[in-house]
């Protein structure tokens, strides 16, 4: 059994911001466009390669409305806030970030 | 060739495959390197190597405002601590920025209804060239003074003129250290909206207007723009979008990689003199220009107005690909290198430090 006490608080943040992120190109990628196709009739699941799955993404964002307006200014602001924490975390992680600190 | 047929095609998006998002990722690092190293959007290389990648202009220009807005907020609370960001300055001139980014997309959109994909190319091309010569040159001369004179800051003698003028109402700009007229910055503000719809980089007006006009020092200048940056791209964003132009895999890919590289551009800025790193990219700015320029022909032939064999199309297309993302790697090696230096210096200091100690 693993001693979890060995582990420090950075590290177990780190690993959360980057399953976050993961989770979030994956779901976003694969997943989302297939889940609206299937609502929408198209049978994407059937089959479905990773591009075409990219592209049938774009039915959302592209439908020039008021819901791609606001589904695009919503999911960036998602995007920017979880990607950039794990980078944020990430460079903390391998001591470049005290670069910064120390180079001022 | 019979490219006049694809001027009046309708506005689409490209076709993803692995080699193009592998370039989306890799142009968003570059550019978000850059975007850290010299405190900018970065979207000055972003937009033409979308561009060059074979997105549509204007769709570069949708996605690409999509993609700076998230990040710019990041950046305002960071310089807020730091007393970088005037916010009486920025809600002056973000409104007006806001009815110039409105106006900027509705002339975008009229000229794609009138000259078709190629005359907005052609356009968002002309201005890229005109703006980055412009800037770019502008920047690299001030860097090679500063240099020289090794004084970073200087002052503006326009900025003391301005201060001069006192028409009603008068605004006392804490942070930024000034006291203007309210009539000064409202026509910078739209100039930068408008730029910013165009190109999708507004602060090649506003950061130096709020430095060279308003008096407002660098740092704070800078730190402002992300908050202007930041309603534009918003309210950008939306109305792109609304309009069916983003084209949200761009964004999130270029965010991808911009992302690492804005935070790991950063630190190179804390090793290098300020000078360096106006070298850099005033050298970026004049061969980002110098990449949209070759493939002017190119849209000029779409819309027939020039003449051109297949074979110089199609390698005037590449090379302003290859030219652009030499620029950006060349760039990245000149950022690593820095940060070697910073953390070897960094080494030295803390091994002599506990020698000491």
């Amino acid at each position: 059994m693993h001693n979890t006490k060995n582990l420090s608080p950075d590290v177990l943040k780190l690993s959360l911001w980057a399953v976050l992120t993961a989770c979030l190109y994956g779901g976003f990628f694969l997943f989302i466009g297939p889940i609206f196709g299937f609502f929408t009739g198209d049978n994407v699941c059937d089959g479905v390669g990773l591009f075409m799955a990219v592209d049938r993404m774009l039915w959302i964002f592209s439908n020039g409305n008021v819901c791609s307006g606001v589904g695009v200014v919503v999911v960036a602001l998602v995007f920017s806030f979880i990607h950039g924490s794990f980078a944020s975390h990430l460079l903390d992680a391998v001591g470049l970030k005290a670069l910064i600190k120390s180079g001022d | 060739m019979e490219h006049g047929v694809e001027a009046a095609a309708a506005i689409s998006f490209i076709q993803i495959n692995g080699t193009v998002i592998v370039a989306l990722i890799v142009l968003g690092f570059f550019g978000g390197l850059l975007s850290g190293f010299i405190g900018s959007g970065g979207a000055f290389v972003l937009t033409p190597g979308m561009m060059s990648l074979g997105v549509d202009g204007v769709v570069a220009v949708a996605s690409n405002m999509a993609h700076k807005f998230p990040k710019a907020i990041v950046g305002v609370l960071k310089r807020r601590k730091l007393g970088h960001f005037d916010l009486r300055l920025c809600i002056i001139m973000v409104l007006p920025a806001i009815a110039g980014v409105v106006v900027g997309i509705f002339l975008q959109r009229l000229i794609l209804d009138m000259w078709g994909k190629a005359g907005s190319n052609l356009y968002i091309s002309l201005i890229f060239v005109g703006v980055l010569s412009i800037v770019g040159i502008y920047t690299l001369l001030d860097g090679r003074k500063a240099a020289k004179s090794g004084v970073d800051d200087t002052t503006s003698a326009l900025a003391e003129k301005v201060k001069k003028i006192n028409i009603w109402p008068m605004v006392n700009l804490k942070e930024a250290n000034s006291t203007v007229s309210l009539w000064i910055p409202l026509p910078l503000g739209f100039a930068t909206g408008l730029l910013a719809a165009t190109i999708a980089v507004g602060g090649f007006i506003g950061v130096p207007s709020m430095i060279y006009v308003v008096g407002a020092p660098s740092f704070v200048a800078s730190g402002t723009e992300l908050g202007i940056a930041f309603g534009m791209g918003l309210v950008g964003a939306f109305t792109w979008a609304t309009a069916g132009f983003v084209d949200f895999r761009l964004t999130a890919l270029i965010l991808a990689g911009s992302l690492v590289g804005v935070q790991v551009g950063a630190i190179g800025t804390s090793y290098v003199k300020p000078y360096m790193i106006k070298i850099v990219a005033g050298t970026v700015m004049i061969l980002a220009g110098v990449s949209r320029a070759v493939v002017i022909p190119t849209y000029l032939s779409d819309l027939d107005i020039m003449t051109i064999t297949d074979g110089i199309y199609d390698f005037l297309r590449t090379a302003s690909l290859v030219i652009l993302f030499a620029t950006l790697i060349g760039c990245g090696l000149i950022i690593v290198g820095a940060m070697y230096k910073g953390k070897k210096s960094v080494a030295v200091s803390s091994r002599t430090s506990v020698q000491v100690s």
